[in-house]
């Protein structure tokens, strides 16, 4: 890989660590727009209402450096809210134009809450800028510098025609309320949240460095696995279609492209997972194709990876990056380090819970040696003081 | 602490959620002095059982100790008496060995199955200074 690609990687990857601060387990979600942006496809968020979707979507749009629009749709939302109003200067002279500026035909990331709400006219016109790019509207016929767009609901559209129109989002991710033991981290990072602001790691042009990259992606040791994949969803009773096994493979390998190669293996075959349509087959999918995923990785990835496939592997990438950060992060004031050494230890069990000592990866080793050497040298503190 | 069968076993796909810790030897000398360093309203939310050469203490994970050496332990949803390593999965049907331990031993569940070795835990108590100042 180039150095400027290398640095693309680079980037993205600092930005998806600082929109994911302080956001508490939606790292998968800021993953996975990151990914879906590369891949150039859309992201469909299935989760009640105050679950922090849009604060994240936000997040690694402003990372990213990406021109972001939201909006929340309802029932009466007017298509002008969405696209601009129309030019009135123009009208009279005849001509129906949109005024886009600042609307979402001119955003790169978008973010459209309560999307199944949406009037047909403002859908019809939203099909044309998801699928190609393209705002038509009146007179006016423009190409969008759309990356991606996430929309989001509560629930999946039953009536068929909406389905067909959901089916245009290739991945999809379910999200929950926060688990009740998170609860505290869920307050405090809450309140941080607004307190601090965060750099802007990333430039939209290292996301089209990397889709450029997409397509230049060698499948072909993997494609094997992905038509066995395929065969193992259909036959355990999940829903594929053929567009979705073909696009799946877009997402195989812009996994390997942020994992800084240009060469797809078995170990992105994760990204499978949240291409399934529904969250029960979702569920159902990573049983049926937990062997396929043995081998799931992601360096920049992390959460997304370890999320969809339960795998070892990405367990230790996740906790290798969550220590190193936290090691490099020794607070220098002495009351602060008792929380940090408190946080230290809950990466030693969640480590010893998860893996062999003998067994565990070379890198994951290798952080867990330097926090036994802390945690040692505090027990022998402790011993001296008490 | 009852050695019965060999069980094999293999790295868990999914690890379980840990529930308690097990510490033999060295280690358990390393987790009583552990949990004395604990404050008493830390320690109360841990039950436990001692033995010679052994420390078994229960809670919720976050109220878990780490020290070197010790083994987590988790419940398997098809064996609910039976604390087994977190990171392994015996190659025998659990939900089967579960009811055969019961029906034998039913008045010493829970269980820990580690290594070879099926440790009957019964009746755990609170942790308390005093009692860990009485073990080991």
């Amino acid at each position: 890989m180039s150095n400027n690609l290398e640095k693309s990687v680079e980037a993205i990857r600092f930005a998806i660590a600082e929109a994911s601060k302080n956001l508490i387990e939606r790292e998968t979600l800021v993953e996975l727009v990151a990914l879906a942006a590369v891949a150039e496809e859309h992201v469909l968020i299935i989760g009640s209402p105050g679950t922090a979707k849009s604060e994240a979507v936000r997040r690694i749009a402003k990372a990213t450096g990406g021109n972001y629009f939201e909006y929340l749709l309802g029932r009466f939302t007017e298509p002008s809210e969405i696209f601009g109003p129309v030019d009135l200067r123009k009208l009279k002279e005849g001509i129906v134009e949109t005024e886009t500026s600042g609307m979402l035909p001119e955003a790169e990331i978008a973010f459209l809450d309560e999307i199944f709400l949406g009037s047909t006219a403002i859908l019809n016109t939203l099909l044309g800028i998801l699928n190609e790019r393209i705002f038509r509207r009146g007179h006016t016929r423009m190409k969008c510098p759309l990356r991606v767009c996430v929309g989001a609901s509560n629930a999946l559209p039953t009536d068929e025609s909406l389905a067909a129109f959901a089916d245009r989002f290739l991945v999809r991710l379910f999200v929950e309320p926060i688990a009740d033991p998170m609860l505290e981290s869920l307050l405090e990072g809450g309140w941080d949240l607004a307190k601090k602001d965060f750099a802007h790691a990333a430039k939209i042009e290292d996301i089209d460095n990397l889709s450029q990259l997409v397509s230049t992606v060698d499948l072909k040791e993997v494609r094997p696995n992905i038509a066995q994949a395929v065969r193992i969803m259909r036959s355990s009773g999940i829903n594929i279609s053929d567009r979705r096994a073909v696009k799946m493979q877009r997402l195989i390998a812009s996994a390997a492209i942020l994992d800084g190669r240009i060469i797809a293996q078995p170990s992105d075959l994760w990204t499978l997972i949240y291409a399934v349509p529904t969250h029960e087959q979702q569920s159902l999918a990573r049983d049926s194709l937990h062997e396929l995923l043995a081998e799931t990785e992601n360096k920049t990835l992390p959460f997304a990876a370890e999320d969809a496939s339960l795998g070892a592997l990405a367990r230790a990438t996740r906790l290798v990056n969550i220590a190193n950060e936290t090691l490099v992060n020794r607070p220098l004031e002495n009351e602060n380090q008792a929380a940090w050494k408190l946080k230290i230890e809950g990466i030693a069990r969640e480590i010893d819970a998860g893996f062999n000592v003998e067994t565990m990866p070379k890198d994951l080793a290798e952080v867990r040696a330097k926090v036994v050497e802390i945690l040692g040298v505090s027990e022998e503190t402790n011993d001296a003081t008490a | 602490m009852t050695q019965l069968l060999k069980i094999n076993r293999q790295n868990r796909f999914d690890s379980l959620q840990p529930s308690a810790l097990i510490a033999f030897g060295d280690s358990a000398i390393r987790l009583r002095k552990k949990l004395l360093s604990f404050d008493d309203e830390k320690l109360s939310n841990l039950q436990g059982v001692f033995a010679d050469n052994l420390l078994f203490v229960a809670g919720e994970t976050d109220n878990l100790p780490w020290i070197d050496g010790g083994i987590y332990l988790g419940k398997d949803a098809n064996a609910p008496s039976i604390f087994l390593p977190t990171n392994l999965r015996p190659d025998i049907p659990i939900d089967l060995f579960e009811k055969v331990l019961l029906g034998k031993f039913a008045e010493q569940k829970p269980f820990v199955v580690v290594g070879n070795n099926i440790i009957p835990i019964g009746k755990m108590l609170p942790v308390s200074r005093q009692l860990l100042s009485e073990v080991l």
